[in-house]
């Protein structure tokens, strides 16, 4: 019998390591202690808390690196409070994965500009750290990266490999001025415009919340990006993570099948209803 | 036995006894809590007449509520245990046209990679028994979406109930005319008065040749005079409502002032979206209970106002006008677009029940005629606030164009 298009697969929580004050990153394995599964990055997952629910988190490992899988879950809600809630080896369910994922062989060859706000850098880590595994295949990175506050930075830990891979380069930037911060201060837009990188064959690939965003692609459109090489992935309410119950869709497209990578250009197509 | 056989009416619980021993039964009753669909129905309160259930067919195949899986938390890690949807094949036992429509618009979601299994299965075991339908309900359209009320396409057995007495050439004057299906017309003959009421019923597919198979010590060859009497079957259904005109492009009909004036009235109680029997959105939530728990989906509606709401707030559908715009586009445009039809049959079920009178019908002749006179003046700005298409729902459950009244 063929599986149950909701039914998810139990896997055991290796490791559970606090990157801010309410994300967390968990490392999941199966029981013999690996991870036997294909996907691509910038798909999702649908994550089960039995008792509680589902709901659809980013892979923020890179199938680079296939020992593990792993996820970094806000608390925001009744799913990601009660995942906040368990310890390492024990249990959740995954569905998945779900999704397009990112443009990878068309973005071969070009410069990337990534810029990410708070948990919107989790969708990108496994795309960051999937082109510095295959570093040759790309041109220059250049990564923007902010919070409100240092300690709301995501995966700190990783900055300084990020900063040492060649021709890369990691911006980071923090809304206020903080005693000790070495970094830039400002909203992520306003980095992404002082930097003004020229978009002669370099993608933008930016995620991070609503504001963020939109100011961001205003900038970007200034700097003189097309729409096809500006890239972003949405955040809509989703069930079932394959587009079937309905909930994701915007006009004749669902975020959970089509997405939740889109480039700008595709966005220009659909009602602004998202 | 691919010929027209009949049973008179007072062989009706033979023929559910009979097809109880294979299958689970499922029919029409008029009960106390509504006319509905029940599973080993008693032979006397079936009811096989031209009339909708108020839930409908797709309950049968995607349910109100469905379990997905059990789960026991007691042991090392979580043991998730399968719903099974096993037991008997079912016969769904005088189900009208439409709402046999409506499981095609189903199909093409739930069928369609990856395969919905418990879905599948559900229609793999189904045998439908269509009850030509010789209704006149107010609110019907379906022939306006291609439907044959009297023959469905989808129904593995056609039963037609001669009437009692009736010359059928009184009948009225017909839009839809019973044409015998794959096997070219019936001969013509003076239509006579019927003394007893027999149902006449024909299998259309494998699954009802076994069915009919099955009834065949109950059955006899039907007799010409009843055959013939076949053609003069009509249906009332308006087959003049203009969806498929529509433009599919939903650039063209994202900004009519139609969303605002729909939405002041809509209540966004969901009744419409529920009752439908081609809307499929459903939620999937979790029931604990102690060490043990289990996840099932429910029907959900996008007229709610929590529908597309996400933690933290930020909803991309913030009122009315734009749940209202999802639901009509969603059928008109955006199901149309990836699937090539309507996602509508005609049922009528939304306009009847809506408790503000706001009817898909007069959404799509309000489009067209917006449409068409370019863009001028605010759709619906010249009706009255109550529009003059409301129906009526009696306390015997009649509907009707006006108050307590008959339909014409
Ligand atoms: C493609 C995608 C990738 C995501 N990746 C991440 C990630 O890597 N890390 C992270 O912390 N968050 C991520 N999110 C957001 C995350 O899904 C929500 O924060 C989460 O669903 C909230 O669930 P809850 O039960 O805690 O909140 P509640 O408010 O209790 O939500 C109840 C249910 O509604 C649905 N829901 C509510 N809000 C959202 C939402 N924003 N998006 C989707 N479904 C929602 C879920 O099914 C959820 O279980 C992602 C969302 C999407 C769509
Ligand atoms: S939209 Fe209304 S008329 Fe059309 S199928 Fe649904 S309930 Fe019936
Ligand atoms: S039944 Fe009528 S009032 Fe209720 S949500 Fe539907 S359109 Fe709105
Ligand atoms: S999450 Fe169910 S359709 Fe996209």
């Amino acid at each position: 019998m063929s599986r149950a298009l909701l039914l998810p697969q139990v896997f055991k929580i290796k490791t559970i390591k606090r990157l801010t004050p309410d994300t967390l990153l968990y490392e999941v394995t199966d029981q013999d202690g690996n991870f036997d599964l294909s996907y691509r990055p910038g798909q999702f997952m649908e994550v089960s808390i039995f008792g509680s629910g589902e709901c659809p988190i980013s892979i923020t490992s890179t199938p680079s690196r296939p020992q593990h899988i792993e996820f970094a879950v806000r608390e925001v809600g009744l799913v990601s409070g009660a995942m906040h809630n368990l310890e390492p080896s024990e249990h959740i369910g995954l569905r998945g994965p779900f999704g397009n994922g990112f443009p990878i062989d068309a973005l071969k060859g070009k410069d990337i500009f990534f810029i990410a706000g708070g948990i919107g850098l989790a969708p990108l880590r496994s795309l960051i750290n999937y082109m510095l595994d295959h570093r040759e295949d790309f041109g220059a990175i250049d990564i923007v990266y902010g919070a409100r506050s240092p300690e709301l930075l995501c995966f700190a830990e990783e900055f300084a490999a990020w900063q040492e891979a060649p021709d890369t380069r990691l911006h980071l930037t923090i809304d206020k001025e903080t005693p000790g911060w070495q970094g830039k201060v400002g909203f992520v837009p306003a980095i992404v415009k002082e930097l003004g990188l020229p978009p002669r064959d370099r993608a933008a690939i930016a995620c991070g919340p609503p504001v963020m965003i939109k100011f961001t692609l205003l900038d970007l459109a200034a700097l003189g990006y097309p729409d096809e090489d500006v890239i972003t992935t949405l955040e809509l309410k989703m069930k079932c993570g394959v587009g079937k119950c309905g909930r994701c869709n915007i006009g004749p497209i669902y975020v959970c099948r089509e997405g939740p990578v889109f480039r700008l250009s595709e966005l220009n197509r659909l009602p602004a209803e998202y | 036995m691919t010929q027209w056989q009949q049973f008179k009416k007072e062989y009706l619980p033979a023929v559910l006894s009979k097809l109880d021993e294979k299958w689970d039964v499922f029919a029409p009753v008029e009960q106390e809590d509504g006319f509905r669909f029940k599973q080993m129905p008693a032979a006397g309160e079936v009811f096989l007449g031209p009339r909708k259930p108020l839930l409908p067919l797709k309950l049968l195949f995607l349910p109100e509520v469905e379990e997905l899986f059990s789960y026991s938390l007691k042991g090392v890690s979580p043991e998730l245990t399968q719903a099974v949807s096993g037991g008997r094949e079912r016969v769904i036992f005088g189900a009208l046209g439409c709402d046999i429509a409506s499981l095609d618009i189903l199909d093409r979601v739930f069928l369609t990679e990856p395969v919905d299994e418990a879905y599948r299965r559900r229609g793999e075991q189904a045998t439908l028994v269509a009850l030509a339908c010789v209704g006149e309900g107010p609110e019907c359209f379906c022939t306006s979406f291609g439907i044959d009320p009297l023959q469905p396409k989808g129904a593995d057995v056609i039963l037609v109930t001669l009437a009692n007495d009736t010359p059928q050439s009184e009948k009225k004057e017909t839009k839809q005319k019973f044409c015998g299906g794959a096997g070219g017309s019936f001969p013509k003959e003076p239509p006579a008065r019927r003394r007893q009421e027999v149902f006449l019923l024909k299998a259309f597919s494998k699954k009802g040749k076994r069915l009919v198979e099955a009834l065949r010590p109950l059955l006899t060859e039907a007799p010409q005079s009843d055959i013939a009497q076949l053609t003069d079957l009509s249906s009332n259904s308006r087959g003049d409502v203009p969806a498929d005109s529509l433009p599919r492009e939903e650039s063209e009909l994202w900004d009519l002032p139609l969303w605002k004036n729909l939405a002041s009235r809509c209540l966004g109680c969901g009744v419409c979206t529920l009752l439908c029997p081609t809307c499929y959105c459903f939620d999937v939530e979790d029931e604990r209970c102690g060490a043990a728990g289990k996840r099932f989906r429910a029907w959900d509606s996008c007229m709610s106002s929590c529908f597309t709401k996400m933690a933290g707030g930020d909803n991309p559908r913030p009122t009315k006008v734009e749940r209202v715009r999802q639901r009509f586009l969603h059928k008109l445009s955006y199901y149309p677009r990836e699937k090539e039809s309507v996602a509508c049959v005609g049922c009528g079920r939304c306009t009847v029940h809506c408790p503000v009178g706001i009817s898909i019908e007069d959404v799509i002749l309000e489009i067209n005629r917006f449409l068409a006179s370019g863009g001028e003046g605010g759709v619906f700005e010249k009706l009255p606030p109550s529009t003059p298409q409301k129906t009526f729902v009696d306390s015997a459950g009649q509907v009707s164009r006006t108050p307590g009244g008959k339909h014409e």
